[in-house]
């Protein structure tokens, strides 16, 4: 397998499987890159993938801790090492300047995930640059200084060229980018972001998405296994088909939040996916690996549970479409047998007509799993619910449609919802248990206030659109 | 090359635990500890981890060639469990393998019988049972009981402080070989004399045969005062059987089973005022609990004892610690040692008292504070006291009545965002309470360029002691700062070094430091005088005492000087002095959700006169920071003494986008004890944060919420705040 490992074109042969964290720290002896947790949690181990797509190079910080090696096929990697020759670039000055380093663990790959941050921006601004570090937890600085130091970055630098050669150009002669990477993007070869026809995996083989989830639970199953990769398999963009989305079921959360398509069916799309994980693992998170993990707090299950979305499904036998609530089965048990790839995800389109609202309590705001996520998704006739759609996490064993509370939601007056008895009737509907993230009767009660505020969310979203849709 | 340690940490160069001793370079070792909370130890069967593939060799206590005995001021805690089993993560033995893996499957194959008993896991509980790790603490000043008789108003009632854990981003490790004759290991240590000391002992060598090295940690936070120990012993004891190089590394999901955190403490506490709001009596009963083993655990109730009253004057105090022994992992140091526990207490009552009185909580706190002359229940009489300082510098400075006004404003029409504000003051005392402690030692050497190396027993964490150390050495030596390098610690080079805790590395071993360049830079002027009349530079004045062959290192050694008794007035005197600030912190809290936003915390901070005001403000920025996480979101959670958020994903600390927006004012003073005018600044700002707890209560009350009167619980997750502002039905 061949790469660019910061200025050289690197071959190996190491498992495809192996964390990218073991490959440079323990193959290669470079340690800028840190570990502190394994999980994708700290993001001390913040690297850089640049890919080659028919938009030009494009980079994205990613955790070394969960990418697998075979990830970086014909892409650039980027760590620390790649960065810190000769002088110091205006990610490291304004760090250095501002204080933002105490211990030092976290600071690798806050230099990482701002540097990325440099490549990728829509526009320097002080709120985008520090929440490109919202993955990087710092335990010494109280993240103030942290602060500064994107603030100081911003207000050195001059307006950003736009993205690709000309943005790395820029960058390279204000000294935020090597010049020898220049070259590096040039030759990297095109990654094909497959379009169908799609293939069943071969047997015996491991179908792998983001790997966020499965690095996590089975690190030495995906180390030992053979791995494909979801995105050789599927596609991931998002396209209009017929009166559907086709969600590419190797899209990541990252690439969701860029399509203007799903943005018309979720107007808050990038409020809600600030919510879902950071940004080193929106980057790789996958929408099948996300419905397949059947996580029973799974977010994008959640949000597509109250879309209406369906499962496309393929096998050697050929093509199943499951509805999303029929594909999971129990507590992480779905509707997919051995040899079966969930090629897309299909959501009707119902634009503006559709109110949609999305909530998720944790115990920190972001870069969190819920203790209860909700959903709900309505459409009005003047002031009238005639469909609803109420989806919510953390309350049974897997991501739940509510049907009796949706049912109940139909028909009532928005402005004169019994809440109370809408809450009774979720009540019967859950069965949600003791633990870590809170316990069962907290759930309960929180779902009956998520309620209340899918009210209030619509409530709000008629009036600002006017009123009437 | 830059001798700036940040500098290496933008780079990616520096080096910490896990980075020395790679693949193929050593061995790896993995514990075996216990699944079980208390048991009595049977058997321990290695043979299944020995048939594995990759498994070099497998000890238990029996393979420990000296005391198998770590515990520092209580002797209860074997390095190696031999028939007993006191937690879950007690290690029972260890497992040596080619990989880390492997030794890792090693561990996971030892068989271990055990026959259970009953667990006790409430300090309560094991305080009415007598499991005590050291006998009941309790010190009196004046006529309680009288003082409570006339008091006007008293409240009574109990508080809750969970534990918390480090999340240092570097995990526990440590690397051992054994170097012809000795043994030498890298440890992730705040206290290489207490790891030396307890190897020495496990392997029953002399401390002269040990050499423990510590480049720098990846943060501490005080979870490596103690708590390094028991990894450091193992891996020499490894590397000292096997004569290889070992390694032993925690992973994050190890290393939080297995290492220990802040202590949680159930407290009662009794609070008397007049009918002016004064304080007039104060009783507290902190239940401690300590886990299975001593650790720091009763050094730390001293300094919750020393804290009882906060920032606050009180004539009359009853203090009594539990140290209580249960079967959870032995809790330990964490940034401010028993003083939070306290303060949180303390301020408990108080807000207690102003519900009760009616008063409001900043004007109980404004009217109680300690001002200069008083005499603190320990004895101590303050001197350069700030606290009401500080108090009004914060109160006009960040408009304090005007932001009181907007929230009511605010909060009246009834938002669904509702907003608090507490403030919060502090006054913490500075020394370790063992006055042994409180010493240390520097060794300067000039070289004949003029360049300056400095070795203490400072160990570099994160919190800018070496920046410091430098600092102190450049300005006495009259040295260049850029050409003074601080060394990493090494028991070699500074011996029985103090451990880098209690606020004082700096002053400690900065006044240590500033005594030997003192004594350098005197032979210099000596010479200076004799060779000519013109001043001679830095450079010349070195050579030129190089070329007369005068010494151009010095060693010196500084002890804290007035601890203790006063063999005169029989006061006792535990701190060389106290740090003062106040802080305003503001908080949004959600009415339908329970979820919340601390928004911004302001500070006055006082700083004596800084050596580094931008290191300072950083210490003080984190630990706020951490302060707030203990009593909002971090929350741990065992079940049956197993550790339930045993991850990142499971146990949140403050993370960017929840940080508040900080605003720190540095207050300068002058400071006669300690070194040039400084103060200690490591522990006192983590007492700030508590204010986010008030001020949640201070929102939860505008949402409407009856809070139960006399309970508090930390922390407040959004779980225990909707269930607060439930509880009545609000909204
Ligand atoms: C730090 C961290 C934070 C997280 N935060 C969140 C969060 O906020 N919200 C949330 O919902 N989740 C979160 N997750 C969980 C996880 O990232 C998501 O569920 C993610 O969408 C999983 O996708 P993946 O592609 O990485 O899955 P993978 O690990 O690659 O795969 C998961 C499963 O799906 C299978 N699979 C993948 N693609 C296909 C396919 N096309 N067809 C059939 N099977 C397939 C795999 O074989 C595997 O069994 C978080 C994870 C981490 C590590
Ligand atoms: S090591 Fe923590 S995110 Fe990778
Ligand atoms: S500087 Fe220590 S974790 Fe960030």
């Amino acid at each position: 397998m061949r790469l660019w490992m910061n200025e050289q074109e690197q071959h190996t042969h190491e498992p495809l499987g192996t964390a990218v964290l073991d490959y440079l720290r323990d193959q290669l002896g470079l340690l800028g890159t840190k570990s502190g947790c394994r999980e994708g949690d700290c993001g001390a181990c913040t690297v850089l993938v640049g890919a080659r797509t028919p938009q030009g190079v494009e980079y994205e910080p990613v955790c070394a801790c969960l990418t697998p090696l075979v990830a970086l096929e014909n892409r650039h990697l980027v760590t620390v090492e790649g960065l810190s020759h000769g002088d110091l670039g205006p990610v490291q000055q304004s760090i250095l300047s501002e204080g933002a380093v105490q211990c030092g663990f976290c600071t690798p790959g806050i230099v990482l995930s701002l540097t990325g941050y440099l490549l990728c921006a829509t526009s320097l601004t002080e709120r985008q640059a520090i929440a490109s570090v919202a993955g990087n937890l710092c335990r010494c600085t109280g993240y103030e200084s942290i602060r500064r130091a994107a603030r100081a970055l911003v207000s050195s630098l001059p307006a950003l060229e736009e993205r690709g050669p000309k943005r790395f150009a820029q960058l390279a002669a204000l000294g935020a980018w090597p010049r020898s990477f220049l070259s590096i993007a040039d030759d990297l070869p095109l990654v094909a972001n497959r379009q169908p026809p799609a293939r069943p995996p071969a047997r015996g083989t491991l179908v792998l998405g983001g790997g966020t989830d499965l690095m996590v639970q089975r690190p030495s199953a995906v180390r030992g296994s053979r791995i494909v990769l979801a995105s050789s398999l599927a596609h991931s963009c998002v396209q209009k088909r017929g009166d559907d989305l086709a969600i590419g079921s190797a899209s990541t959360v990252a690439q969701l939040e860029r399509s203007a398509l799903l943005l018309e069916e979720v107007p808050r799309l990038s409020h809600i996916v600030s919510l879902i994980a950071s940004p080193q693992i929106r980057s790789r998170a996958t929408v099948a690996g996300n419905l397949v993990n059947a996580s029973p707090i799974g977010d994008l299950a959640i949000l597509l549970l109250a879309l209406c979305s369906k499962v496309c499904i393929e096998s050697p036998k050929g093509v199943r479409e499951v509805d999303l609530e029929r594909f999971f089965l129990s507590y992480k048990k779905v509707d997919l047998r051995p040899g079966e790839l969930i090629v897309e995800v299909l959501v009707p389109r119902r634009g503006p007509r559709r109110l949609l609202s999305f909530e998720k309590v944790c115990k920190r705001t972001h870069l969190d799993i819920a203790s209860v996520n909700s959903a709900c998704a309505v459409e009005l006739d003047s002031d009238r619910i005639v469909n609803a759609r109420l989806s919510a996490g953390g309350i049974a064993p897997v991501p739940k449609l509510l049907e009796a509370t949706s049912q109940a939601l139909v028909g009532s007056d928005l402005h004169s919802i019994d809440i109370a008895a809408l809450t009774k009737t979720a009540q019967a509907e859950i069965s949600p248990i003791d633990d870590v993230r809170g316990s069962a009767v907290y759930k309960r009660l929180l779902l009956g206030r998520l309620l209340l505020a899918h009210i209030e969310s619509f409530q709000k979203q008629q009036r600002f659109s006017g009123g009437h849709s | 090359m830059s001798s700036d340690e940040r500098e290496l940490h933008v780079r990616g160069l520096s080096r910490f635990i896990d980075d020395h001793c790679l693949p193929g370079q050593s061995l790896y070792a993995a514990v075996c500890s216990s699944k079980v909370p208390c048991a009595e130890l049977r058997s321990v069967d290695i043979a299944p981890a020995l048939a594995l593939p990759g498994v070099v060799t497998v000890l238990t206590a029996k393979d420990i060639p000296g005391e198998n005995q770590i515990g520092a001021i209580v002797g209860d805690e074997p390095l190696l469990a031999t028939d007993h089993l006191r937690w879950i993560g007690e290690p029972i033995a260890l497992v040596i393998g080619r990989s880390d893996q492997a030794a890792r499957a090693g561990a996971a194959a030892v068989v271990v019988d055990a026959q259970e008993r009953p667990a006790v896991f409430d300090p309560r509980e094991a305080a009415r049972l007598g499991q005590l790790i050291v006998p009941i603490r309790r010190f009196e000043k004046g006529d309680v009981d009288a003082a409570f008789t006339r008091s006007a108003t008293v409240v009574a009632g109990r508080v809750e402080s969970a534990g918390q854990e480090h999340v240092y981003l570097e995990t526990q490790g440590a690397v051992a070989e054994v170097d012809g004759n000795k043994v030498r290991i890298r440890s992730a240590t705040q206290s290489p004399t207490g790891v030396q000391r307890a190897v020495a002992r496990v392997l029953g060598l002399p401390m002269s045969d040990v050499e423990v090295d510590v480049p720098r940690l990846g943060g501490a936070f005080g979870g490596k005062e103690d708590q390094a120990t028991p990894y450091a012993a193992l891996a020499a004891l490894a590397a000292l059987r096997l004569r290889q190089p070992v390694k032993l590394v925690l992973s994050r999901v190890e290393d939080m089973r297995l290492s220990g955190k802040r202590h949680p403490y159930s407290t009662d506490y009794r609070l008397g005022l007049d009918e002016g709001g004064r304080i007039l009596a104060f009783e507290v009963t902190y239940y401690q609990n300590g886990g299975g083993a001593a650790d720091l655990s009763p050094a730390i109730l001293d300094r919750s004892l020393y804290h009882a009253t906060a920032a606050y004057r009180v004539p009359a105090a009853r203090m009594t610690g539990y140290s209580c022994r249960t079967n959870l992992p032995p809790f330990t140091a964490f940034r401010g040692f028993g003083a939070p526990q306290a303060f949180l207490a303390f301020e408990a009552a108080l807000d207690h008292a102003a519900q009760a009185t009616a008063v409001p909580r900043h004007e109980l706190q404004r009217r109680n504070l300690v001002v200069e002359g008083d005499c603190l229940p320990c004895g101590m009489v303050l001197s350069g006291a700030r606290a009401t300082e500080t108090f009004d510098d914060a109160r006009k400075r960040f408009d304090l009545s005007k932001r009181l006004a907007r929230i009511a404003n605010h909060n009246a029409c009834r938002p669904r965002l509702v907003q608090g504000l507490a403030t919060m003051p502090v006054c913490f005392g500075i020394s370790f309470t063992n006055k042994i402690l409180n010493q240390a030692s520097s060794l300067v050497h000039v070289f004949t360029d003029g360049s300056v190396s400095v070795s203490t027993g400072a160990v570099e964490m994160g919190q800018g002691v070496s920046r410091k150390l430098a600092r102190i050495a450049a300005s006495v030596l009259g040295a260049d700062e850029a050409l003074v390098r601080v060394e990493a610690t090494s028991t070699t080079r500074a011996a029985n070094t103090s451990p880098t805790a209690a606020s004082t590395g700096a002053d400690l071993n900065g006044m240590a430091t500033l005594l030997a360049a003192r004594s350098i830079r005197e032979r210099l002027d000596a010479l200076s005088k004799s060779a000519s009349d013109a001043p001679l530079s830095f450079s010349q004045a070195v050579t030129h005492a190089y070329a007369s062959r005068i010494s151009l290192s010095a060693q010196a050694h500084y002890a804290t000087p007035h601890l203790g008794i006063d063999p005169e007035t029989g006061a006792h005197r535990p701190f060389a002095y106290h740090v003062y600030g106040t802080a305003l912190v503001e908080v949004e809290l959600d009415t339908i959700l329970g979820t919340y936003r601390v928004t911004s915390v302001k500070v006055v901070h006082d700083v004596g006169h800084s050596l580094d005001p931008g290191t300072d403000r950083g210490q003080v920025e984190g630990a706020l920071l951490q302060g707030i996480g203990w009593v909002t979101c971090e929350d741990l959670r065992y079940v049956e003494g197993r550790l339930a958020s045993d991850t990142l994903t499971t146990y949140k600390v403050p993370d960017i986008l929840g940080a508040p927006e900080l605003e720190v004012v540095l207050s300068e003073s002058d400071n006669d004890r300690a070194v040039m005018g400084s103060k200690a600044v490591g522990e006192p700002p983590f007492i700030y944060g508590l204010g986010a707890f008030f001020a949640l209560l201070d929102a939860l009350r505008a949402a409407g919420a009856r809070l139960p009167e006399g309970e508090y619980d930390s922390p407040l997750t959004p779980e225990r705040v909707l269930t607060l502002l439930c509880c009545d039905g609000n909204r």
